[in-house]
């Protein structure tokens, strides 16, 4: 009798299962997609050379929110090579030397517009960008700003060259190659040279824009806006320099400590 | 029209099946053998056959018999008689009460042992269950309610938010979960430690029925009424009892599984019931039982709550592309990544992966002297996982893209552990029945968060988090006499006792990752705009640095939350139930109750039945009533995100015991307190046919809730409230309160049907219930009365009027016949009204959008089949006409596609299912 009533659900037992596993396999694949293991996946990065444009003579480091990006202190005019770096919404801090507080933070991408806020956007995944620290029109006062950088290569013996603005206090100017048309016109504090900030043709690149020239040795020259009077850019940096075929350069022009003069220097990003 | 179509197939089955065999007609009288009385609805069978026959209002009957040797007469109460038919064609059988009739509770609301259900003052369903659990999709206690009593109303799944989706509490009237009150075998159960936060049953804890194996229960019973006079606290809109099975002898196996349109969201639950007689009429019957619920995609079209905004770049979650982040370049994003927009998709709410494991058990020992020594409880342990709003890649101060590159769905895994057991001992002490019990009960409910991270922790923070649990347990202590007086004009039933509960709650911390603010550095704020270049000053310690703080989608409790408090009740009462004439009944109760925390609470309840003829018996009843707050309501507090435009606002749930409260003028937590009245006619006016009708009106005064959120932002509120929002790093914050004041009035009505046929029954039942749900007074604390619209903001108030249908009706039929067994049924889902929050410019008149939501007809069809008397298959489907209901307005649904809001019954579409069942 017990044997029998063994058998008899051992059978019935089967059914069941059978049923059970039958629902269960239906189940499975289609919705394996929203139970992964979210830190599984391959690595993923903005691009982010770090720039330290202040005329104070201290090396800074560079953060992300919390996390410090930069391992070597930035010496002042030097820049980091591109560092991985977090994209999207992302503060971006720095600290001077080994001092922890920061020195002034500024978040991109918490607004659609170019806004003192959250201008323009934050860095973007598996771009190229240029973050300068920089001195403010204001004497103590410090602030950040983002350019993308397209790194596509210029055509066959040319070269790409962007001009910024970042000597607080100095006018409007007019930035190009002596003996040839001005490159970038009527540049202002805090702008590259030929930026799109809104409406018809701005876009990512807009904001600091690259143009081709040719390669070779030439003298860069910076004047007024107003008055075409030129600007003295201390120790003749932009005279003679060498602009290699298929290189990306950014030049900008700063404040120099203790001094009223301008000071410019020159980034080759790749 | 495809509903008629198939009801048409259905009643073709029906009538189509009328072969006549050899056939004769018995017909009899059925009457209890201590009254004389008739005994209706005694169920009348062919011992072996299906064939049966339920006594009318008079103790007649009627059956068709073609074979078979013996009837069986049984009645819930009675003890079973078997008689030999043997040529007799008339039966006059006297039924005597089962056991030792001590006092067992046959029907809520009544401490009479011979109360039915019709002849009760007040309105009782009594669910039997165990044809439900054959025929019907629905596998959970609350699902199976959901879709057969018009008053019931489940918050499961997509009904609650956060930890409250684990959970499937029951709702009466559209009143609060924690405004009815649940007993098991007549004894109080324990309820949730958990406060539901966000959807229905917000602010309030309740009692989680799925915590009770569906194979273990033989009946449910529905109490419509307030019945705290008889049951104390909680039991305003009314009371449900879980009856146990005592079943012995049978080994049943039952297992189910469903799955949905798509092969997801899969269900199985798989249930052993067992019992075995202990000597003398003793029983023990165990019941263990499994179930598993897989992930949901959305309801709905396939691209349902698609994500369209930007997801690697700086705006996502917040707002749209813009001319630098442009959707050609998260394109070649996601092309790199060799996924699409799917990877973003959240999972479908209202059914939590998870896994439940049940045991229960239910024993009865019969001692000398006709006592009994009882017992009965279980274990449960439950595992769900709820996960919330993707945290999209670009969303950095939520994500921490070296963590997580393309974001994450974080989950909350909420281990649910239930606890109880009775014990007790029955007998008779003179003529008095006195029964003695202690029943304790805990839940204790743990949360784990898993792939999530701690942002403010940057690349330190942990992926998981123990982020703490809390328990709420109870043990009551009972001591119940009742004695029936036959001879005091038609027979009165005198029940007193004295009750003695302790409740406790804990809130035990969580790791620290789990709530801490890591690194709240000065940073330095924009201040103007100077000639191009942002300029930037000091703005002290900014909230959190801007990274979110704590484990996401659930903060830890914090070591100042913890807490382990306690507090008794005693109780006593009294309770009178006097047939006046034959005709006749008055009853009356009284109840005085003194809390540790807050004083005493005395209600009463008086109810009347009179019967005019077996088709009109008029019925009234007339109680106050109150529901205590819970402990957890007093000390709870925690942390949570909730999206606000697709913002994530981190939200404190602030203890009523805090400065900040009283700073407020919010005053510590008292009882709420109602009025209910029914009124209504019963009647039998044909064999087998049963209806009734009962209007009910409930006032329920200073009813407990959360408040709308005060914003960091004013700077009207008190410097302690100021601090509260220091200290936690929250932008809002919310507090328990004695709020507002709500009227509900409605008619039910319900009927049922049993019809024999030649060949096979059918059993009609039909119920709806109609009401309305008012707000009629908001409090306010003095000094804060511009605040009305903050302490209950129209999202609350919708919640608590018009989340629920208004309007439920319910259509049943189960036709057996030879082997086979088909269940039709419909439910109708009246519309509703939700209200999402568009915009708080303006803090004390946010604006709301109100979206309603067209009513839904649900319907199920189902066909079992007895392959052999002890093996029984079920195929079905629920929702076969997959009537989803309403997609969410595109105006509140953000970045992402519309979604199916499914609050009307949480259904999820067209949802097949097998079953197999074996008596062994």
């Amino acid at each position: 009798m017990m044997k029998n009533r063994g058998r008899a659900s051992w059978s019935q037992g089967k059914l069941l299962i059978a049923g059970g596993l039958l629902l269960l396999t239906a189940s499975c694949k289609k919705t394996d997609y929203l139970n992964i293991n979210a830190a599984d996946r391959p690595a993923l990065a903005a691009h982010i050379s770090f720039v330290n444009a202040r005329p104070v003579n201290v090396g800074i480091q560079f953060w992300t929110y919390t996390t410090q990006v930069t391992k070597t202190a930035v010496p002042i005019n030097g820049k980091s090579d591109y560092l991985d770096a977090q994209f999207g919404d992302v503060q971006i801090n720095f600290t001077e030397g080994t001092n922890t507080s920061y020195k002034a933070s500024r978040e991109f991408g918490n607004s659609a517009t170019f806004t003192s806020s959250g201008g323009p956007n934050g860095p973007i995944a598996n771009y190229y960008h240029t973050v300068f620290a920089v001195k403010n029109t204001k004497a103590t006062a410090d602030s950040l700003i983002l350019f993308y950088d397209d790194l596509t290569a210029p055509a066959a013996g040319k070269a790409k060259i962007r001009f910024v603005h970042l000597a607080p206090g100095n006018p409007n100017v007019d930035f190009g190659i002596s003996g040839q048309t001005t490159l970038f016109t009527n540049t202002a504090y805090g702008r590259a040279g030929g930026s799109i900030l809104s409406g018809t043709g701005f876009n990512t690149w807009s904001i600091g824009p690259f143009v081709t020239v040719d390669a070779g040795t030439v003298n860069f020259q910076v004047t007024q806006n107003s008055n075409h009077a030129p600007v003295s850019i201390s120790n003749n940096q932009l005279s003679s320099v060498s602009l290699q075929a298929g290189k990306i350069y950014t030049i900008y022009i700063n404040d120099i400590p203790g001094s009223t003069n301008v000071g410019a220097t020159i980034l080759t990003h790749n | 029209m495809k509903k008629i179509v198939l009801l048409l197939i259905f009643f073709s089955l029906y009538y189509g099946q009328n072969v006549f065999a050899q056939k004769r007609t018995v017909t009899g009288v059925v009457t209890s053998a201590d009254d004389k009385a008739p005994l209706p609805g005694v169920s009348v069978t062919v011992k072996g056959l299906n064939q049966g026959a339920v006594t009318r209002a008079d103790g007649s009957f009627e059956i068709v018999i073609r074979n078979g040797k013996y009837l069986i007469f049984s009645f819930v109460g009675f003890e079973s008689q078997e008689v030999e038919i043997d040529g007799h064609k008339e039966f006059n059988i006297s039924l005597k009460p089962s056991g030792n009739a001590l006092n067992e509770v046959q029907i809520v609301g009544s401490r009479n042992a011979n109360r039915t259900k019709l002849n009760s003052p007040v309105p009782v369903d009594v669910i039997d269950i165990k044809p439900l659990l054959e025929s019907a999709p629905q596998v959970s206690v609350t699902q199976i309610l959901q879709y057969i009593s018009p008053s019931f109303h489940s918050v499961n799944g997509s009904n609650a938010g956060d930890a409250g989706s684990a959970l499937s509490l029951a709702q009466l009237r559209g009143l609060g979960p924690d405004q009815v009150l649940v007993l098991v075998n007549g004894k109080r159960r324990h309820k949730s430690a958990n406060v539901n936060y966000g959807g229905l049953g917000n602010g309030s804890t309740g009692y989680d029925l799925n915590s009770i194996p569906t194979g273990s229960i033989d009946r449910i019973e529905i109490l419509r009424d307030g019945a705290a006079a008889q049951y104390g606290s909680d039991a305003i809109a009314g009371v449900i009892n879980i009856v146990l099975k005592k079943k012995t002898d049978d080994l049943s196996v039952s297992s189910t599984g469903s799955t949905r349109r798509r092969g997801d969201g899969a269900v199985t639950r798989t249930n052993v019931n067992y019992g075995v007689g202990l000597g003398n009429g003793g029983y023990i019957n165990a019941t263990a039982e499994y179930a598993t619920q897989a992930i949901s995609l959305q309801p709905g079209n396939d691209d349902a709550g698609l994500y369209n905004g930007p997801i690697y770049g700086g705006g996502a979650n917040t707002r749209g592309y813009d001319a630098v982040y442009t959707k050609a370049i998260d394109d070649a994003i996601l092309k790199s990544r060799g996924i699409d927009r799917h990877f973003f998709d959240q999972r479908a709410s209202g059914s939590n992966a998870g896994q439940d494991a049940l045991l229960f058990f239910n024993a009865g020992l019969p001692l000398k002297n006709s006592a009994e020594l009882y017992a009965f409880g279980g274990i449960s342990s439950r595992n769900s996982q709820f996960t919330a709003t993707y945290r999209l890649p670009g969303w950095t101060s939520r994500n921490n893209n070296f963590i997580y590159p393309d974001g994450f769905l974080p989950a909350m895994e909420n281990n649910i552990v239930d606890e109880s057991i009775a014990v007790g001992i029955k007998g008779k002490v003179g003529d008095w029945n006195v029964d003695f019990s202690n029943v304790y009960g805990k839940n204790v409910f743990g949360n784990r968060v898993d792939n999530s991270l701690n942002a403010s922790l940057g690349l330190k923070s942990p992926t998981s988090f123990d982020a703490g649990s809390y328990n709420a347990s109870q043990n009551t202590t009972a001591l119940d006499f009742n004695r029936y007086f036959d001879k005091i004009l038609k027979g009165l039933n005198i029940a007193f006792g004295a009750q003695h509960r302790v409740e406790g709650f804990q809130i035990i911390a969580g790791e620290e990752a789990s709530y801490s603010k890591a690194d709240q550095r000065n940073i330095v704020d924009i201040d103007t705009t100077v000639a191009g270049i942002p300029y930037l000053s000091s703005a002290g310690v900014t909230s959190l640095n801007g990274l979110s703080a704590g484990s996401q989608i659930h903060l830890g409790f914090r070591p100042e939350n913890a807490v382990n408090v306690s507090r008794s009740v005693t109780a006593g009462y009294a309770d009178v139930e006097l047939n006046i004439t034959k005709d006749w009944l008055i009853s009356g109760a009284g109840r005085a109750e003194y809390f540790s925390d807050f004083g005493n609470v005395f209600t009463w309840k008086a109810a009347t039945r009179y019967s005019f003829a077996k088709w009109l018996s008029l019925r009234g009843s007339a109680n106050t009533g109150f529901r205590a707050p819970d402990l957890a309501q007093s000390y709870y507090t925690s942390i949570s995100t909730t999206f606000q435009q697709g913002r994530g606002v981190d939200i404190l749930t602030a203890s009523n015991q805090s400065a900040a409260a009283r700073a407020l003028g919010i005053p510590k937590l008292s009882p709420e307190r109602s009025k209910g009245y029914t009124l209504g006619i019963t009647s039998a006016p044909g064999s087998n046919v049963e209806l009734t009708v009962d209007a009910y009106l409930i006032n329920i005064d200073n009813r407990v809730g959360n408040t709308g959120n005060f914003s960091a932002t004013d700077a009207n509120l008190p410097q302690d409230v100021k601090n509260l929002f220091q200290q936690t790093g929250a932008a809002q914050a919310n507090f328990f309160y004695n709020e507002f004041s709500t009227r509900t009035k409605g008619v039910e009505f319900t009927g049922s049907y049993n019809v024999l046929l030649n060949k096979g029954d059918i059993k009609f039942l039909f119920g709806g219930n109609f009401a309305k749900n008012e707000v009629t007074q908001v409090n306010t604390p003095k000094g804060l009365e511009a605040y009305k619209n903050v302490i209950l903001s129209p999202g609350e108030r919708a919640r608590v009027t018009t989340n629920i249908p208004a309007q439920k009706i319910n259509l049943q039929g189960i036709y057996s016949v030879d082997k086979f067994t088909f269940l039709a049924r419909t439910v109708y889902f009246g519309k509703v009204t939700t209200a999402t929050l568009l915009s708080a410019a303006d803090p004390l008149n946010p604006v709301y959008f109100y979206q309603t939501l067209k009513p839904i007809w649900v319907t199920d069809l189902s066909v079992g089949y007895k392959f052999t008397a002890k093996l029984q298959g079920t195929v079905g489907v629920n929702n076969v006409f997959n009537v989803l209901g309403d997609y969410s307005n595109p105006t509140i649904a953000g970045l992402r596609n519309p979604t199916v809001v499914g609050i009307q019954n949480g259904s999820a579409g067209i949802q097949p299912f097998v079953r197999l069942s074996a008596h062994l």
